[in-house]
């Protein structure tokens, strides 16, 4: 049996989170979850472990890409076949989750990505936020003229993964903002994704990390990790 | 022919001496690495060189095709700040590299560990 290790990165999200673990519970419950809890002030990580599931603590915030990436780690040493990451806010539907895993599941791709915004059921029903709208379509360009492969919804992370490429990401995985970036580094190393379409649920509590300051330095922040990873060269 | 004024001269040696024995103390007192002292007490050693030594200046000048020795040193001076910078950078991105590992790994044994308290899991076992 295949096992599947669903990775929830959580940054203040105590409320969403008791949400999101009681979904789980009840719809998935053959499979493991780990909660990485980012240096929260909040009651996070009793959240987690008073729902029976395991906390990854990390003494410091390191942001959305850091703790990701702790998640992989944790599935390459607990012998995972396949990780789910998905974010502690509840914005991303449990219910999609099975369509993330039958691409991966039938070996079609390495890596699936929930997007809202593919084909024409596109989901009309979630707001992007205006700051956000702008990175989103420049990370979209930038990673178009990278790769040549067209991908509607970069910033989204809720993706699956299949071993090898979850392996890789636990050796190698970008910081901030670490979604786009992290599809230029898989295929550079010759990894196959693509996008299924999910829908997303707006968020009814905490903060976004995406605030306008970041949303300005975004692009920027983009492009110059894009140029860091093209002159890197692929990754082994 | 004398670029610096002798006043001038003898207040910049001062000041370099003061900075140099500053850096010495800093780095007797552990608060400054060798690494990081090393290229400070290099560019204060040429700065010395240079504020005393009217055939170094003129050398620079002459290098750097500067219309006097004022604006040599100080173009030399912008020069060795940047690559300082930049140098800071790097220390520091790596510093951040291994201060995410670290943290990781802490994250990772703390897990663990809190299974071992529950007893899900021995001390001999790699995987839970």
């Amino acid at each position: 049996m295949v096992k599947v290790l669903l990775i929830i990165p959580a940054f203040n999200e105590q409320e969403s989170l008791k949400t999101l673990l009681a979904e789980l519970r009840q719809y998935y419950s053959q499979y493991d979850v780990v909660v990485i809890d980012d240096a929260s002030t909040d009651q996070t990580a009793q959240v987690a472990r008073s729902n029976g599931v395991p906390v990854l603590r990390l003494v410091a915030n390191l942001g959305i890409g850091g703790a990701v990436q702790t998640g992989f780690k944790y599935a390459v040493l607990n012998g995972y076949d396949v990780a789910v990451q998905l974010d502690g806010d509840a914005q991303h539907d449990p219910a999609w989750i099975e369509h993330l895993l039958k691409p991966i599941a039938i070996g079609e791709v390495d890596c699936a990505i929930g997007s809202r915004f593919l084909g024409q059921d596109s989901d009309r029903d979630y707001r992007t936020p205006f700051v956000r709208k702008i990175g989103m379509i420049f990370s979209t360009m930038l990673l178009f003229l990278a790769t040549g492969k067209r991908v509607t919804d970069t910033t989204s992370g809720f993706r699956a993964l299949n071993h090898r490429s979850f392996e890789f990401c636990a050796r190698e995985y970008p910081v901030d903002h670490p979604e786009a970036e992290a599809l230029l580094m898989l295929h550079q190393s010759k990894f196959k994704f693509k996008e299924v379409p999910v829908k997303m649920r707006s968020r009814t509590s905490g903060q976004s990390l995406f605030t306008l300051v970041k949303a300005i330095q975004y692009p920027i922040r983009v492009l110059v990790g894009f140029l860091g990873i093209l002159l890197r060269g692929p990754r082994e | 022919m004398q670029i610096l004024s002798t006043h001038a001269r003898m207040v910049g040696v001062a000041l370099f001496i003061l900075l140099f024995m500053y850096t010495l103390f800093l780095l007797r007192s552990n608060r400054l690495n060798a690494q990081h002292a090393m290229s400070w007490i290099l560019a204060e050693l040429v700065m010395l060189v240079l504020i005393v030594s009217d055939a170094a200046s003129l050398f620079i000048v002459r290098l750097i095709g500067a219309d006097n020795a004022l604006s040599a040193i100080f173009l030399l001076a912008t020069i060795w700040g940047v690559l300082l910078m930049l140098d800071l950078l790097v220390r520091i991105s790596d510093l951040n590299a291994k201060l995410r590992a670290v943290n990781q790994e802490l994250a990772l044994l703390g897990e663990r560990f809190d299974k071992l308290q529950q007893g899900l899991i021995t001390t001999d076992s790699k995987n839970h």
